[in-house]
């Protein structure tokens, strides 16, 4: 059985578990005791009056920057937040670090292959010694046996948000195939809005479009990543599923089912588009559930009323999930023993005294045992349904060497610069760049 | 009127002049002043020379040597591969688009912003508060970050923009073309938005040109009849020559280096149409891909010299024999 096939039968274990506690805590009349939480870091050799540097995403919402805040009110250290862009993490980050620059903790992506682009073994302490390691209910954060992140959760699933009224309107049933989008886009393009709004000017919503939900259906086991990584398997195969995935986008915005802003339009303008009925769904990763709620200005029963969340992929109606760089994080070795232990101590508290209160407020299901699900509504429900759902498949792009390039190439097919096999074409010369280099 | 007269005229001692020029007394020897003067001048162009040597010869040099090493963030280890990187950048078609767009963006940039700016110099040449107020105005991009100008421009040529909106007026239905979305005016646009926020620079210096020409010389063509456009083509042009190899050089190899407009508009998208040398070299390094990344870097470098280099020779050579 592979790892990733163990881990995500630990996921769906876990879930269950975790469900089947939460209905329990329903009895018992709700969450864990907040007192448990304020006790502080326990370690007693932990280091206090400490100031941890963190580079975070600017995307954190109100669960991770409340969680820093209340491990500062049990530690005594301080955490200073270094703020990189939501949009090119990943970019920011490797920028900053290869000019020798050290964050005491990272939050980042806790995938195989972004993992590899820091050089875990020699740049990040290992964490197995950590009490969390014994609670985890996946490998995320884990690379070649060592532990090396923490993943807190929420786990990003990436689907579909759509906006109800306006499907109703069209009187067309949600879509869970790209194969539906087509059809339905008739029916809601004639209602006045757009079928699909892709927020291609921050190039990382169109890889969800044209990557990730689409290619759930074929990344059981994560089985076509490691193909790809291993060179067994093509992505430039002119019968495989990313010409299949690009050619759909590209007929898509031919028949005019896109908004028409596709190219310059951002993340941001997608979830308002969606909120206000002026495009019918957009594909975005779960992450982006909070800035929904913000969208609707708090009011969350109006949100849940209006935008409905769930799986969408080539033709079985599927989700696939990842890891996030939001609520992962990691310890870099920077040779200050202190920041170090300092650090460490973050990890092990939010993990533990910190982690039920971080999860009931992060509407999570938990990555790990030691918290229960809290009382889960709205969008926050659905997404739990998807991750619940045993047909759920690992993210396509979590061991493919050379995706950073995958969004710029999906882009010039979104805009008409490339045809998706002359796109594929070059994803797989950066693929082959990419193996290459690891070598 | 103040009569300017020289030292001599004015009936002051030789040694005068000897005191004003090298700040030496009357009774140091010509050897020692000359010797002294050196030493002063090399203690002025120390700082100058310790700068470029920390922040320009050292990083260029590492730079240059990094540029044949397979350097990842994968490893540690750093060997060098000899050509490798340059091979991989050309077979991947990333040098040659991105040289090709870069001498695009540049040529864009640097042709609108001398153009606007000498257009803008003649109307705000002379001094009163007007023109001082309408300096100003146009000197503000200048001062502005160019993320901001960048995000600003993204929103002003959005498809839902007030630019497309104004054009609306004039044409049947709604104008909502994609100014920054479509590969074929991406490059354009984001080439005038760089020449928008540095033109007002260009003007200053077209402006501080065309008021150091003698007037004499103005006078003397109105006399003999010249015409303005007479006047402009065979004395301010002519005269403009330090002033056109200033801008030109500037705008030209700053472009060369542009990134933050770029980024602030598009990403170097749609696809790659944008995509400079400066944003390859962000992609690449984005990736762990150090090394290559550095053998663009070098590329840009090896860029600028070459433009830079003859371009200001024949500039020059043409001041001398203009």
């Amino acid at each position: 059985m592979s790892a990733t096939i163990v881990r995500r039968s630990a996921i769906m274990t876990a879930a269950v578990a975790a469900s089947a506690l939460f209905l329990a805590s329903c009895s018992s009349g709700g969450s864990s005791d907040p007192s448990d939480s304020a006790t502080g870091s326990d370690s007693a050799s932990a280091p206090t009056g400490v100031t941890l540097v963190m580079w975070h995403q600017s995307a954190d919402a109100d669960p991770q920057l409340n969680l820093y805040k209340a491990y500062e009110a049990a530690s005594g250290n301080t955490i200073e937040l270094v703020d990189l862009p939501a949009d090119t993490y990943t970019t920011a980050v490797q920028t900053k670090w290869a000019t020798g620059d050290r964050p005491d903790i990272l939050e980042y992506v806790p995938t195989p292959q972004d993992m590899r682009q820091l050089n875990m073994s020699e740049n990040m302490l290992d964490l197995s010694d950590l009490a969390f390691v014994g609670n985890r209910v996946n490998d995320a954060g884990e690379l070649d046996g060592a532990v090396y992140g923490a993943v807190l959760g929420p786990l990003s699933s990436f689907g579909m948000f759509y906006n109800k009224d306006v499907l109703d309107a069209a009187g067309v049933d949600v879509p869970t195939s790209y194969g539906d989008l087509m059809t339905s886009c008739d029916a809601v393009t004639a209602s006045g809005a757009d079928m699909v709004n892709i927020g291609g000017g921050s190039e990382f919503p169109v890889n969800m479009f044209a990557g990730f939900a689409y290619m759930a259906d074929y990344n059981e086991g994560d089985q076509w990543g490691q193909g790809v990584a291993d060179g067994s398997i093509k992505v430039n195969d002119p019968e495989g599923p990313i010409v299949a995935s690009l050619t759909t986008m590209k007929d898509l915005v031919d028949a005019g089912c896109v908004n028409s802003d596709a190219a310059t339009a951002t993340f941001q303008d997608s979830i308002a588009a969606v909120y206000d009925g002026s495009s019918a769904l957009t594909i975005l990763p779960s992450d982006f559930i909070s800035l929904f709620y913000e969208a609707g200005g708090g009011d969350t029963a109006t949100v849940d009323e209006t935008i409905g969340f769930g799986p969408i992929s080539a033709e079985k109606g599927i989700g696939s999930y990842s890891a996030s760089p939001i609520g992962s994080y990691f310890v870099p070795s920077t040779g200050d023993a202190t920041k170090e232990a300092a650090a460490k101590d973050f990890i092990d508290w939010i993990t533990t005294e910190g982690y039920q209160d971080y999860v009931d407020e992060a509407q999570a299901v938990p990555t790990l045992t030691n918290a229960t699900t809290p009382d889960l509504g709205g969008l926050y429900a659905s997404l739990a349904d998807v991750l619940m759902d045993p047909s759920t498949t690992p993210a396509f792009n979590q061991s493919v060497p050379g995706f950073g390039s995958f969004g710029q190439v999906s882009v010039s097919v979104l805009v008409g610069q490339a045809s998706p096999q002359e796109a594929a074409d070059t994803w797989q010369a950066y693929v082959d760049q990419a193996i290459e280099a690891q070598q | 009127m103040p009569v300017i007269m020289s030292p001599k005229r004015a009936g002051l001692p030789s040694s005068y002049t000897t005191a004003a020029r090298g700040g030496l007394s009357a009774k140091s020897s010509p050897r020692v002043e000359r010797h002294r003067g050196g030493a002063y001048r090399l203690w002025f162009a120390l700082p100058a020379i310790l700068l470029v040597a920390f922040f320009f010869a050292g990083p260029f040099l590492a730079n240059g040597v990094l540029s044949f090493t397979k350097w990842t963030g994968f490893s540690s280890e750093i060997s060098f591969n000899g050509l490798d990187n340059f091979r991989s950048m050309i077979s991947l078609g990333i040098l040659g688009h991105s040289t090709l767009v870069t001498i695009g963006f540049a040529a864009t940039t640097m042709l609108v912003q001398n153009t606007v700016g000498l257009a803008l110099a003649k109307a705000l040449q002379d001094t009163n508060r007007l023109n001082s107020v309408y300096r100003t105005i146009f000197f503000v991009p200048v001062l502005m970050s160019p993320l901001a100008a960048g995000y600003i421009w993204s929103a002003m040529l959005a498809p839902d923009g007030p630019i497309n909106a104004f054009i609306s007026l004039f044409v049947p239905g709604d104008f909502t073309y994609s100014w920054l979305g479509s590969e074929s005016t991406a490059l354009v646009a984001v080439g005038f938005i760089d020449a928008w926020k540095w033109s007002g620079l260009v003007t200053l210096v077209y402006i501080a040109g065309l008021n150091s020409i003698p007037r004499q010389m103005i006078e003397a063509a109105l006399i003999d009849g010249a015409s303005a456009w007479r006047r402009f083509r065979s004395i301010e042009v002519p005269m403009l020559a330090p002033s056109f190899t200033f801008n030109i050089v500037i705008t030209l190899v700053g472009s060369f280096s542009a990134l933050d407009v770029i980024f602030a508009t598009t990403k170097g998208g749609p696809g790659d149409a944008t995509s400079v040398l400066n944003v390859a070299v962000y992609r690449q390094y984005g990736q762990g891909l150090f090394g290559t990344s550095s053998a663009l870097s070098f590329m840009i470098a090896i860029l600028v010299i070459l433009t830079a280099v003859p371009l200001i020779w024949a500039l020059r050579k043409r001041e001398v024999n203009g």
